[in-house]
């Protein structure tokens, strides 16, 4: 009794902080879906920065960026300047935004950050999933809504590419005659969220009712609700083009990075084998 | 341990080893000393410079930045570009510009592609000062036909930037790469289209 | 040598170098450091790993000056300067990254270097201050380290010093004035980074090649350890070199420079694969939210700091708070690592090396191997990582697996300390051989 009596004690002590490093129980399970594209497609990373400077810059800015880093995606000075250099004069400035950034907070809440590292920082699996996970809200001052972002500022800035998008929930909980327990629901749940071809998100809710927990799993898709200026699946490849390119920006040297670090290894493979043959021969004075 | 030691073995093993060691610490270097060169953002700041020449009235004297240095644009009158010709080449440290750190394309006392048109650094080729111009004949002296002085230590230059004997300083001024396209006036990108 | 007289024999030939002898001690120092200085025979793997420290010393030295040139030590340029580094300076990116992973590669090769002294008594007598001296080493690392993080501005790194420098404010009294006094500011800012900046870049430093340069010293005083735990001192003279040196020590220079050599080639074959090709090391030298610059009014879902402080870390996070301080937590974090401090003293076992000790020792160190490693783990994940126990566990002040698992790791880590006067002691150790043995 005198243990359980103090680990009482030292719970009631702990509380506080512990209710300060509880965390929030992870959200919905997301699944991402959809194309990708490689980093050495010099074409991908062409269409994903016509993509980039068309709909991204109106609001975002790339600042570290040059313009003159994209002449390394094979273009050059003219093609840079006439068809992807908008709002500036030289090869050598950076990409700027053409909003205010006092306007955009007053219209998405937030200023639109910065965008030179941020594949970096969410890899080019979220970014992509990210853009292809807006659906139409009308509950939102924009509009739109994201299902692996809820309620963020940003409205769907590829809508005209994309067209109108819906999200479709289904929800699966216990009826008595097809799913007659808990199981089956969850099952049947998980069934189609791991069939869905695309952005798809799991979620399980529990309420009671009536000293009753009713358990309910809900699958949450993204689906096309009319026609825009690209097919579904051309909306999905142009994501994967925009998400390379920014993965580009991010690390522009990349592709050279690789390239000199093979050399390097080759050489220090012939000093290795150099120094090896340097230190058995001196060791035999030893052994 | 009784195993003679087999020296010239040694002294190769040691000369293999040292090679790909210089290699690799060359190639170790290497990015450190390219690292202090001007980086894409000096070389953006540094990007060829446009003037509009259509409002330069004979005898005016644009001042222009390039690359954190004054660029003098100097639009000459006829009387000054006649002026020119009639320097004694005796009084000139180098009347040709032979030795002057100039573009190929601008030739003779003028130093310009065209006639009254000169893109001079204003950096005095001694140590650096800018000089003023002292553009009155008769000004410093007689014989003084107008140009520019340096008020650091005395250098005299004519309308063509050429140095006077007698002068501390010991070369013409420098003229950068430039290229005029009917009005405009581009400094940093050659006649002949090369970038500097 | 007409004229002066030498103080010391010449190895030289050259004039040149006889003039700088007759000035400076020179032949002595190679002498008595490299060609004279006898070291045992017997090093193996892990004897790599002090050249190597020194190695990855001159590489943070060099790149971080390189780094100096470029980077702004202020609140409102210092994220815009490292990617003006990572993309506007030629193969700035390179000198970067080789910084990044060079800050890692410093704890994994100290770390190991620490192990090595561990498992083959190097701490004990007669070398406890080269002990000291190489603890000191590792917490002026620590802060270093610590400092050098603020430094790229991002999100991590501004979070990380919040977290770390309101762990002072939790010392009773002064806590919280202390707090704002090392930050200069009432939140992490542009004073903090800057002081920062002054502690990582010069002062650290300093105090870094002072404490390296009395290791050494107090290291070729006493002369090296090896693997048996054996003095060559005390052996039989005589070797081949010479007829006073340790039957069982050879020259350092030549033999231990080639073997070190061939060491740091291998090292550098793995730093150079890491900086080329995997500089984030799957966000464990990078991290991933360090790519976002610092936001004071956003914390990131999940703060971790840098692996190498995990252990620490997760001792921090384990003891639970005692009416309502964390001061304990703190505590517990600072006697985890001070604790080293006192290793040649609590251990009392009748040899140095883990090869003649006996299974009682080898397995609290086994434990607290085990122990360093899991709270390693545990403190780069959040708390629940391992979920949670079921509604038995009600009474229990967290329900988080992965607390209790750190707890537990907690008490073994100090009783590999505490108790180790006692275990060492009562440890049927074998018979010490009396020379080196070569495997």
């Amino acid at each position: 009794m005198k243990m359980k009596s103090i680990l009482a004690v030292l719970a009631t002590a702990m509380t506080a902080a512990v209710s300060v490093t509880a965390f929030a129980s992870g959200g919905p399970e997301i699944k991402y879906a959809g194309a990708t594209a490689s980093r050495t497609d010099l074409e991908s990373l062409q269409r994903g920065a016509r993509l980039f400077v068309n709909h991204c810059l109106n609001c975002h800015s790339a600042q570290y960026v040059r313009y003159k880093t994209l002449m390394d995606l094979n273009l050059t000075e003219d093609q840079v300047k006439q068809n992807l250099m908008f709002g500036a004069e030289k090869i050598g400035e950076t990409m700027k935004t053409s909003i205010r950034p006092a306007d955009a907070k007053e219209w998405f809440g937030a200023v639109p950050p910065d965008l030179s590292v941020m594949a970096r920082s969410y890899t080019t699996e979220k970014l992509a999933g990210y853009l292809r996970s807006f659906y139409q809200d009308e509950s939102r001052p924009t509009g739109w809504n994201n299902l692996v972002s809820p309620n963020i500022g940003m409205p769907h800035a590829l809508a005209e590419l994309s067209g109108p998008t819906k999200l479709v929930t289904k929800s699966f909980t216990v009826d008595g005659k097809e799913l007659k327990t808990d199981h089956d629901a969850e099952g049947k749940a998980k069934g189609e969220f791991i069939a869905a071809g695309t952005m798809a998100s799991f979620e399980h809710h529990s309420k009671k009712v009536d000293g009753k927990t009713i358990n309910t799993y809900v699958v949450n898709t993204i689906a096309n609700a009319g026609p825009g200026a690209m097919t579904p699946q051309q909306y999905d490849h142009a994501v994967a083009d925009l998400v390379n390119f920014m993965d580009f920006i991010g690390e522009p040297h990349k592709a050279k990075r690789v390239q000199i670090g093979i050399l390097m290894m080759f050489l220090l493979a012939f000093l290795l084998v150099a120094a090896y043959a340097l230190k058995k021969e001196y060791w035999r004075d030893v052994h | 341990m009784s195993e003679p030691v087999n020296t010239s073995r040694r002294r190769t093993l040691i000369a293999a080893t040292a090679v790909p060691s210089v290699v690799t610490g060359a190639a170790v270097v290497t990015p450190f000393v390219a690292s202090l060169a001007p980086s894409e953002r000096a070389k953006a700041a540094g990007a060829p410079v446009t003037v509009d020449l259509s409002k330069l009235k004979p005898g005016e004297k644009a001042a222009v930045e390039w690359r954190g240095k004054v660029v003098w644009v100097l639009k000459r009158t006829p009387e000054q570009v006649a002026a020119l010709e009639k320097i004694p080449a005796s009084q000139l440290q180098d009347p040709e510009s032979k030795k002057a750190s100039q573009p190929d394309y601008v030739k003779g006392a003028t130093r310009s592609i065209t006639p009254d048109l000169v893109v001079m650094e204003g950096v005095c080729t001694h140590l650096g000062c800018s000089p003023t111009e002292k553009g009155t004949p008769g000004e410093l002296g007689s014989d003084w036909p107008g140009g520019f002085y340096c008020p650091c230590h005395g250098s005299k230059f004519d309308f063509a930037g050429r140095v006077f004997t007698g002068s501390p300083a010991p070369a013409n001024l420098v003229i950068p790469p430039h290229k005029i396209d009917g009005v405009v006036l581009t400094i940093g990108v050659g006649q002949d289209g090369k970038e500097a | 040598m007409a004229g002066t007289p030498s103080n010391h024999p010449s190895m030289f030939k050259s004039p040149l170098m006889n003039w700088v002898n007759d000035r400076f001690p020179l032949t002595a120092l190679i002498k008595t450091s490299a060609s004279e200085y006898y070291a045992p025979k017997n090093f193996n793997f892990w004897y790599y790993f002090g050249s190597l420290a020194l190695v990855v010393l001159v590489i943070q030295i060099a790149t971080g000056i390189f780094l100096t040139m470029n980077y702004k030590p202020d609140a409102a340029y210092a994220f815009g300067s490292v990617e003006y580094i990572m993309r506007d300076v030629d193969y700035g990116w390179l000198i970067r990254y080789m910084h990044s992973t060079g800050a890692s590669a410093f704890f994994i090769v100290v770390y190991l270097h620490m192990c090595r002294g561990l498992m083959y008594g190097s701490y004990r007598k007669p070398r406890e201050l080269t002990w000291i001296f190489g603890m000191l080493i590792y917490l002026a690392l620590m802060a270093e380290a610590f400092f050098g993080y603020l430094l790229p501005w991002g999100q991590m790194s501004f979070w990380g010093a919040q977290v770390i420098v309101n762990i002072f404010s939790a010392i009773p009294f002064i806590g919280p004035d202390l707090a704002v006094w090392i930050r200069g500011d009432y939140a992490i800012g542009d004073a903090t980074l800057n002081r920062f900046f002054a502690f990582h870049v010069i002062a650290l430093p300093l105090v870094l090649l002072g404490l390296v340069v009395a290791h050494l010293i107090a290291l070729h005083e006493t002369g090296s350890n090896n693997p048996d735990g054996v003095e060559i001192n005390q052996g039989p003279k005589g070797n081949r070199w010479s007829k006073d040196a340790p039957a069982d020590g050879i020259p350092f220079h030549p033999y231990y420079t080639v073997k070190d050599i061939l060491g740091v080639v291998v090292f550098l074959m793995v730093f150079t694969a890491i900086v080329f090709f995997m500089p984030e090391m799957g966000g464990y030298f990078l991290e991933y939210n360090n790519f976002i610059p610092a936001d004071p009014l956003k914390t990131p879902a999940h703060i971790a700091p840098v692996w190498y402080f995990t252990p620490y870390y997760s001792i921090l996070r384990a003891v639970p708070p005692l009416f309502g301080s964390q001061f304990p937590g703190v505590i517990a974090m600072g006697l985890s690592v001070v604790i080293f401090f006192a290793l040649p003293w609590l251990d009392r076992g009748a040899v140095k090396s883990i090869r003649y000790r006996g299974t009682l020792y080898k397995s609290f160190f086994a434990m607290f191997l085990v122990c360093f490693v899991v709270l390693g783990y545990l403190g780069v994940n959040s708390t629940d990582v391992w979920g949670q126990f079921g509604d038995w566990s009600n009474f229990l002040d967290t329900k988080d697996r992965a607390t209790w698992v750190a707890r537990l790791c907690t008490v073994g880590y100090f009783a590999f300390f505490f108790l180790m006067p006692w275990y060492t002691a009562k440890d049927k150790t074998k018979p010490e051989p009396a020379r080196v043995t070569m495997h």
